[in-house]
């Protein structure tokens, strides 16, 4: 898949998967990862990144087996940022679409 | 690699950026290589999952809180303008003491940004240009710009300086010696503390303009932003707005001032020649220590309230005061006038 494309897409793939549920950081890469090739450690950047513009914040969760784990989940902008995302996203699509099929019948 | 491996070039290659960002990013690898150890998988697998840590740290930036910089290598005299484009960074400018022309550019809550913008900096002739251009790959981040900044910092000549921005804000915090000087926003707001120039332009549509400038000819427009001017000094000031407010202090030998809906309030010493047309917008005009003038106020429903302590003579639509040395024309549609000393 196109590398441009890939970029400014993965920070929305990452706030509607948060928007399905709350995540902790290695349950959200293998999510992502399964359906594309993208590296682990570029969505923990977004990750970073998205809690420091305040759209997502994180809590610790103990566990028993092994170490905390942080849980990552949206806030009232993450929510409304992921709406406006996904929405221009699928507007987006709809547009490529039209064009592209002009040329079939 | 194993993990030992990873974790030691992850943290080398984090050296150069802030300790709590570094911290950050340490722990969450860590607890993913836990996660992946606990499911039975091996540190290889993980290390190649993880990504190539010199490149998933080079999309960070190498200086924290900088994206980028610049330093003109220029000979001095062979320019003569500085141009400053950006749409949403703030601008701020200051004059240095040395030769060079210098930029930064960075946002200001987080070095760690998918670089959307790209900073541009190129002597062409005896202009040297700075650009704040936007990437291809910016169509879902709409309004990712809003806290990008870009301090340019002039050399001590005076130099022509000429910027445009659409939403960023333009803010001259200290005084400034130039040329000529053209500022125009969009949006944004212009906001000078102290601008010593040749010729002042300043040109809004929605952001508002507060600045103390002294300039021979000074020129501003806005649409609906407001114009605040302190301090003015210069000997023609050509001042337009359509529902902005007008509030000009200062002295000038001319004025033209022209609003639809905005108020006109001034107060202009030394003027000798002031033209003032609003359509719906009230004027009050002060004239401080004046000797006199003669006012003719052309208007359909605007009333003409006169608070001078000089002789005042009333003619028709004319208005005498003092020596009658001050020429001014005033027409609106239903604006007031008010003119006080």
């Amino acid at each position: 898949m196109n590398a441009q494309f890939k970029k400014g897409v993965l920070e929305m793939c990452v706030l509607s998967l948060l928007a399905q549920g709350e995540k902790y950081g290695y349950e959200l890469t293998e999510a992502i990862s399964q359906k594309m090739t993208v590296a682990a450690g570029t969505l923990y950047l977004i990750l970073k990144r998205l809690k420091d513009d305040g759209d997502v914040d994180t809590y610790l969760v103990e566990s028993a087996e092994g170490p905390a784990r942080k849980y990552y989940r949206l806030t009232e902008k993450g929510r409304s940022h992921e709406q406006q995302l996904t929405g221009e996203w699928q507007e987006f699509v709809r547009l490529v679409d039209e064009l592209i099929r002009k040329g079939e019948a | 690699m194993n993990r030992k491996e990873y974790m030691e070039r992850l943290q080398m290659d984090l050296e150069a950026v802030d300790e709590q960002t570094a911290k950050e990013i340490l722990q969450d690898f860590t607890d993913h290589f836990e996660q992946g150890l606990s499911e039975g998988r091996s540190e290889e697998e993980i290390s190649e999952e993880l990504g190539d840590p010199a490149e998933l740290i080079s999309e960070l930036n190498t200086r924290p809180h900088r994206q980028a910089q610049a330093e003109s290598q220029t000979q001095i005299d062979a320019l003569s303008m500085v141009s400053i484009e950006a749409e949403s960074a703030d601008i701020t400018l200051k004059q240095g003491t040395g030769n060079d022309v210098l930029v930064d550019f960075y946002d200001s809550r987080n070095p760690l940004r998918v670089h959307n913008y790209r900073l541009e900096t190129v002597q062409e002739n005896d202009v040297y240009a700075i650009r704040v251009i936007r990437l291809q790959n910016s169509w879902l981040r709409a309004g990712a710009g809003e806290h990008l900044r870009l301090d340019v910092t002039l050399p001590s000549a005076s130099l022509d300086v000429k910027i445009s921005s659409m939403s960023g804000d333009i803010r001259v915090p200290e005084i400034l010696h130039c040329g000529k000087f053209a500022a125009s926003v969009q949006s944004g707001d212009i906001d000078i503390r102290a601008l010593d120039a040749e010729a002042v332009q300043f040109t809004s549509a929605s952001g508002d303009i507060h600045a103390a400038v002294r300039g021979e000819l000074i020129e501003a427009t806005s649409i609906s932003g407001d114009l605040d001017l302190t301090q003015a000094h210069g000997k023609l000031g050509k001042f337009r707005t359509t529902s902005g407010d007008l509030d000009i202090r200062g002295c000038f030998q001319a004025v033209l001032a022209e609003s639809k809906s905005g108020d006109l309030d001034l107060a202009i010493e030394a003027a000798e020649s002031l033209k003032l047309d609003t359509i719906s917008g009230d004027i009050h005009l002060t004239l401080p220590h004046t000797t006199g003038f003669v006012c003719s106020f052309t208007t359909i429903s605007g009333d003409l309230r006169p608070h001078i302590h000089l002789p005042l003579e009333r003619r028709g639509r004319q208005l005498s005061a003092g020596d009658g040395h001050a020429q001014i024309a005033v027409k609106t549609i239903s604006g007031d006038l008010k003119i006080s000393d």
